[in-house]
This record gives structure tokens, sequence and C-alpha cells, in this order.
């Protein structure tokens, strides 16, 4: 039988197509999407929330709609070329910068709402839209309201990147508010795009190490390294000494806190018995899972007294489904460990008796006991309620792109009536921050700076096989006393 | 249990997923000599249909309307999309696949979101322990039948006057059509029976994972390697490639020294594919070079 030479060279180039596929499918998790625009500058849409000038269906308590608060220091009055503009009587600078006009001041951020991320990422929008909206409604800062244009980069860096680069060659964005998706501002970061374009990032999640030495960048949580270093000496001082790890080795917050974990485990003097990382997004851990276990002493885990799993969301879920935490009925000696991503109320609920113990963590208050009764938790409950009455307000990533936002509030309400980007770099490279959502911030001039090395560990409850809820695991504030060592 | 069998029994899931989806790819190479590259999307969408019937009604029923489904998508690929570029050639036929993955993964994300979906359990929510880990009956079922898939596609195309018609069809159309065989008539057959594949697989396969328009869709690359390794038009073959690469995925993350490298799994199956395409020279699939001896 003969081959013609239109199939054999069809053949070549589908062959050539399939061996790039099977390259590539290495990153499938993280491939582009079709969802460009998620949202531009209109109020997140929430079936469960009240309409517009509706009652809010949890109610707010007193003073949670109240004036945001004007911090000690503020300039409410500056002087520009001999005229006085002063924000108590409505009077501002006007376009005083790029993305500023009179009425409104102008930011973006790259959101995940597709992508293996979006199970802990996708509800900080509304942690920010919660603050957004709040200044909003009551006239914004100094007479200007605040407009921010998101669109999803799927928590791919090179995708952030170019849709940042888009943003800062447009002229039309002050900076960029809170930015959720930490892969995809670190894009943007690394090949110095933000730097050289001396454009703010204001209030991001601070889950990477490079939002700490980037000049341009403000982070308010603690980053993916340090809640590791927290958790490894926190393991440490309840006994353990043998060591297991599970770790995404696709994304940066599993490379940076792997190497953080092992090296604190190193400075402590432990064993890493079992050290596993995985690709997420696969469809089965079964062979990794064997291995894993297998290196603890097995479903008893007789090698290992502490078992930490570095993992987002989807993929923790599929390797507990595998067996690897065990059976549900054994576990380490000490327990479990996982850092923010995991502290997100869908994942507890898949998880269910194989988490019941584990310890998350986070850097801010979450409005469960002891903490849900301080009035700054309830007011960022109520205000998260009223944008979207089912987004996840234990989630760190949430709280932190409404603490993120209340940064960014504060910042420009301390620049009063002609915010530039120069002044406002002045105005947070010197600030204290205090939000009553998380211990004191201290922001500096220096790089790497690191404003908030805490965090505080909750217990994942379940009983009859199933998640009941998260209780205080009485840690406090535990600082990172290695903060700044391992960076990847 | 030795740790090397235990691997191999834990890679039952990754192997009958390949297995299933690469007898799909095959199938259609067969039949009409295209490479599929939307087969990864006909296995998601009919998952959709499952989902959506198995509000309504059981679970086999709503089986049995995502065959359906499956069959339906695949003559309508052909009809619409195959059978009008045929006249540019098998590139521009395969491009159009392309197409058609894009525009199904747009259709599913629009009509069912992009979060992820519980999809309806075909087999009863067993686990068992095997090693350290541990497997669901859904993935045994998965595997058991990817198998006899495998066994009634192989018997189809030795035994039946069917799979004679499809093989002669697609290899000389005109030859095929001077004995009485309708080359249109068979290419379509094969891209139904390629749906009923891919929508099967789609629903086993997200019933042991979840279901995504993405993520599901994208599942299928794996397969490609392993139909490529297989020789493209050759059923054993693409057990027996489908097998490599579940092993490879499975088993290579695991090995000491070289599994925790990023990307390894990859890396090996693009080296044995290039190594495999070299080996063949000129020619791309199995008959290819069978042809030309």
């Amino acid at each position: 039988m003969s081959r013609t030479p239109s199939s054999g060279s069809g053949a070549w180039a589908a062959a050539g197509i399939v061996i790039a596929i099977s390259l590539l499918s290495a990153f499938t998790a993280r491939l582009p999407t079709v969802e460009p625009v998620v949202n531009a500058s209109a109020p997140v849409a929430d079936p469960g929330a009240a309409p517009a000038g509706g009652e809010a269906p949890v109610a707010a308590p007193a003073g949670s709609d109240g004036p945001v608060p004007v911090p000690a220091g503020s300039a409410p009055v500056t002087t520009v070329g001999g005229k006085v503009y002063d924000c108590a009587k409505g009077h501002n600078a006007g376009a005083t910068d790029v993305g500023v006009t009179a009425k409104e001041i102008r930011f973006a951020a790259t959101v995940v709402k597709t992508g293996i991320a979006k199970d802990f990422l996708a509800d900080a929008q509304f942690g920010m839209e919660a603050v957004r909206q709040k200044v909003n409604r009551q006239g914004g800062v100094c007479g200007r309201t605040i407009q921010i244009t998101y669109q999803d980069d799927g928590w791919e860096p090179a995708r952030g990147q170019r849709i940042i680069e888009g943003w800062i060659q447009s002229k039309k964005f002050f900076g960029l508010a809170v930015n959720p998706s930490s892969e995809g501002v670190r894009g943007a970061i690394d090949s110095h795009v933000i730097r050289d374009a001396k454009f703010p990032v204001i209030g991001s999640d601070g889950q990477l190490i490079d939002q700490y030495q980037d000049p341009w960048v403000w982070p308010v949580a603690t980053s993916t390294a340090s809640v590791m270093h927290i958790m490894a000496r926190h393991a440490w001082q309840q006994g353990a000494r043998r060591f297991g790890i599970v770790w995404d080795q696709n994304y940066r917050f599993g490379v940076e806190g792997h190497k953080a974990f092992l090296g604190s485990i190193k400075r402590l003097g432990g064993t890493v018995t079992s050290d596993v990382g995985v690709q997420g997004g696969q469809q089965s851990y079964s062979n990794q899972v064997n291995d894993f276990i297998g290196s603890c002493g097995g479903t008893s885990f007789a090698r290992c007294d502490f078992v930490a799993m570095l993992l987002e969301p989807a993929t923790a879920t599929r390797w507990v489904g595998d067996g690897g935490l065990g059976n549900g009925n054994q576990r380490p000696r000490v327990g479990i460990g996982a850092p923010q991503p995991l502290f997100v109320d869908a994942f507890a609920r898949d998880c269910g008796k194989y988490c019941d113990g584990m310890l998350v963590w986070t850097s801010f208050k979450p409005p469960l006991d002891p903490f849900d009764k301080e009035p700054a938790v309830a007011t960022y409950l109520a205000d998260l309620r009223r944008v979207n009455s089912k987004a996840d307000a234990n989630n760190p990533h949430v709280q932190g792109a409404y603490i993120g936002m209340q940064l960014l509030v504060e910042a420009l309400t301390r620049l009063g009536p002609a915010p530039t980007r120069l002044g406002i770099k002045a105005v947070l490279d010197t600030m204290t921050f205090e939000t009553g959502l998380a211990p004191p911030m201290r922001f500096s001039k220096g790089r790497p700076q690191f404003p908030n090395v805490k965090a505080q560990a909750f217990a994942s409850l379940a009983q009859t096989g199933s998640f009941q809820g998260w209780r205080y695991a009485n840690s406090g504030f535990i600082d990172d006393v290695d903060a700044g060592k391992d960076a990847a | 249990m030795n740790d090397f069998f235990v691997n191999i029994i834990l890679t039952m899931p990754l192997v009958g997923a390949y297995t299933m989806f690469a007898l799909g790819i095959v199938f259609i190479y067969r039949g009409s000599k295209v490479l599929n590259l939307a087969h990864g999307a006909m296995a998601m969408f009919p998952a959709y249909v499952a989902y959506s019937a198995a509000q309504r009604t059981s679970v086999f029923v709503a089986l049995a309307v995502a065959l359906v489904a499956g069959a339906l998508l695949g003559l309508g690929v052909e009809r619409i999309v195959v059978r009008r570029l045929r006249p540019s050639g098998p590139t521009a036929q395969t491009v159009g696949t392309v197409a058609v993955l894009g525009l199904l993964i747009a259709i599913a994300a629009r009509l069912w979101g992009t979060t992820p979906l519980l999809a309806p359990q075909i087999f009863p929510k067993q686990i068992y322990q095997v090693g350290n880990a541990t497997l669901q009956l859904g993935s045994v079922g998965l595997f058991a039948v990817a198998l006899a898939a495998a066994a009634a596609f192989i018997a189809l195309f030795k035994y039946t006057d069917l799979g004679l018609a499809l093989r002669a069809s697609a290899n000389n159309p005109r030859a095929a059509g001077l004995v009485g065989i309708d080359p249109e008539k068979t290419t379509a057959v094969a891209w139904a029976f390629a749906g009923v594949l891919a929508a099967l697989g789609g629903v086993l396969l997200a019933a042991t994972t979840n279901l995504h328009p993405y993520t599901l869709s994208l599942e299928v690359l794996p397969a490609f390697v392993a139909a490529l390794l297989g020789g493209l038009d050759d059923v054993k073959g693409a057990v027996i490639g489908s097998i490599f690469v579940g092993m490879v995925i499975g088993i290579v993350p695991t090995l000491p020294v070289i599994g925790s490298t990023v990307g390894i799994q990859q890396a090996v199956l693009g080296l044995v594919a290039v190594v495999v395409m070299g080996l063949r020279g000129q020619r791309f699939s199995a008959s290819d070079v069978r042809s030309g001896l």
C-alpha cells in the first residue's frame, strides 16, 4: 500500500504537534484560559447578596459602614503652585498623576478565576470589593472614587506579566491594588517591569518572597516561606523530630515553602524522612503517595512525627483521596500542617476525617472564635457579606485582600488631595499600619522588608467523618525568627 | 508486596484513562487519517451531558445519554469540520480539530461554568488499600473498561466486515469505493465510534476526578503520546503505548535522584517519542512502516 505525499507531510506536522503537546503537558494546569476581562470597575455580582439599596443579608454591626478611619498624621491639605487644596472642603488637585482625575483614581489587578489556584484565590476579589465599595459609598478618598479593573490571569506568571505590562503601557492606571494573583504579579516583579515603570503594587498577599524585595511592592501577609518556618518550629516545640513534606513543584509558593521548611528542619536539628514533590493538576498521585507514606513508615506514620502539606486545594484533595494522609484513622504523632492556601472551607469539607486536627496557618484574625467578637473582625465580616454572602470569610487570601485594600485607602488618605506615585511610595515606606485584623505592620524604605512575619494556627475539626469547622489552636501570633533565610 | 509491583498496580488508573483516549485517537486515525486534537474536549463535553442528565434520571441512563451525545458529537465534528477540510489535506483537518477543541471548551465553560463539579459516580464509592496508597473502585473500573474496549476494538478491526471496510477506506478510498465501500460512511462511523469511546472515557475519568472544562479536556494529552508510540493506527500498539505512558507518569516521579526533577515525566515521554519517530524514519504510523517494506 502506498503512502501519499500529502498524508506523509500532514502526519509529520501532526507528529510535531503531538511532541510539542507532550512536552507542554507539564504545564497544562497553567494553560491560559478564554475569559478575558472578569469585571471592569463594576460591583461584584452575588446572587445571594441584597440588591443595591436593599438590606444586606447579614446585618452589619453598628458602625460597619462608618467612615474609613483617617489615620493620625494624614495630610488633607496640600499647596500646589500657590493653590491650596483641601480634602475637607472637597477640593482636590485633579489629575495629579497617571490614572488620577478629580473624580476617580484608577487601579488594576490580576485575579484568579480559572486554573488550579482559583479554589483559594477566586474569592479574594470580594475582599477587595468590600473595601472599595464601602469607600466609594462614602464619596471616595478626597473626592475621588476608587475604580479597579480586574482581569483573570489563571495564576500564570507570563500571562500576568503581559496583562500588567499592557496596563502600564496604557497609562490609564495609577498602580495595582492588592493583585490577588501572586504568580501573575511574580512575572512582572521578576522581570523588573514593576520597578522600571515605578508602578506601585499596594497590599499584595505576600505569598512569594519577591514581593518583599521589590521597592514598589507593599505586601500585607506573611510569606509562605515564613509560615513554613513557623510551622516547622511549632511542630518541633510539640516534640516532632522526624518530618515529612509533600509540596507542589510546579509553582513558586511550593518551591519557596519547601526550601524554607527544609532549612528550618536543618537548623533545628531534625530529620526529613519523607520528601515528595508533585506536579499540581495530575489525575492520580497513587505512586507518589505509596512512596511518601512508605518513607513515613506506612499508614501508622511510625517514621514521620509531623507531615506538612504544601499544596493548593485541588491537588491536596487528589493527594488525600489517593491515601496521602493515610487511612484517616492513624495520624502522625504530632500532626499535620498546611499554609494559607489550605485554610479554605471547601477543601476542609472535601478532606473530612483525613484532615481532622490538621493545623492551618494565617497571618490574620479570621472571623472565628475568639476573634469574631472583636469590632474590626466583625466589621470585616459584615463588609464582606454585603458584597458576597457566600465568600469564604476565613480564607486568609480573602481577608488579606480586604486588609490590602485598607492599606491602599489609608495610604491615599494620608497622601491627601494630590496623589502621585512617588508620593504614595514615600508614605508607604514609612508607614505603620494597624487594622485590628492583623499584628501591626511596619513598612520601611529598605528591601527586603518584612512588615508581617507572624502567623497563628487553627485546627480543622471533623466528627463522624465530616468537617465541622475550625478551632483556634491557641498558638498566638508566632514570629518567624528566620525571616529572610532560605530565599529561593 | 514488592514495592515495584505495588507501583505497577497503582498506575492502573493512569493506564486505563490513557488507553481509553488512545484507542479513540487510533480509531479516528485509522478511519480517516486525521489526528483528532479535539479528542479531550469530545470526552469532556459528554461527561457534562451525563452530569446534567444525572440530575434528572439514573446514573446509567445518564451514561447512555452521554454515549449517544458522544456519537452525535463525533458525527457532527466529522460532517461539519473534517469532511469539509478534506480537500485541503490532513494538516488542515488536524488544525480544524484544534478549533473544535477551543469551541467545545468555550461552550462547556459558558453552559456549566468553570467551577469544578462532582461528576456522577458510575461505580460504588469503594476504596482499596494497595501498598501504602489507595485505589478507588472507579479507577479500577476505568482500567477494566479500557481493557474490555481494547479487546472489542481489536476484534472489530480483525474479524468484522466493518473493521475491514474502515481500514480499506482509510488506506485507499478510491480502491475501497471500487469494491462497493462508501468511504464517507465508514469515516462517519469511525468518528461516531470514537465519540462513544471518548464519552465513555470522559464519564469514567470525571467520576474519579471531577468535572472541569479545561483540565478534563487536557487530560488526554499524554494519550496522544501513547497513540504515537503505538504507531497511531495500531490498537495493540496504543494499549502498549498507554501502559508505557502510564508507567512513566506514575513511576518516574518515585525514582530516586531524578524523580524530584520538575517536568521529568514530560521530558522522558518527549524523548521516547522522538526516539521512536526517529527509528521509524520517514514513516509516521505503523501501517506506513509495514507498507514501505
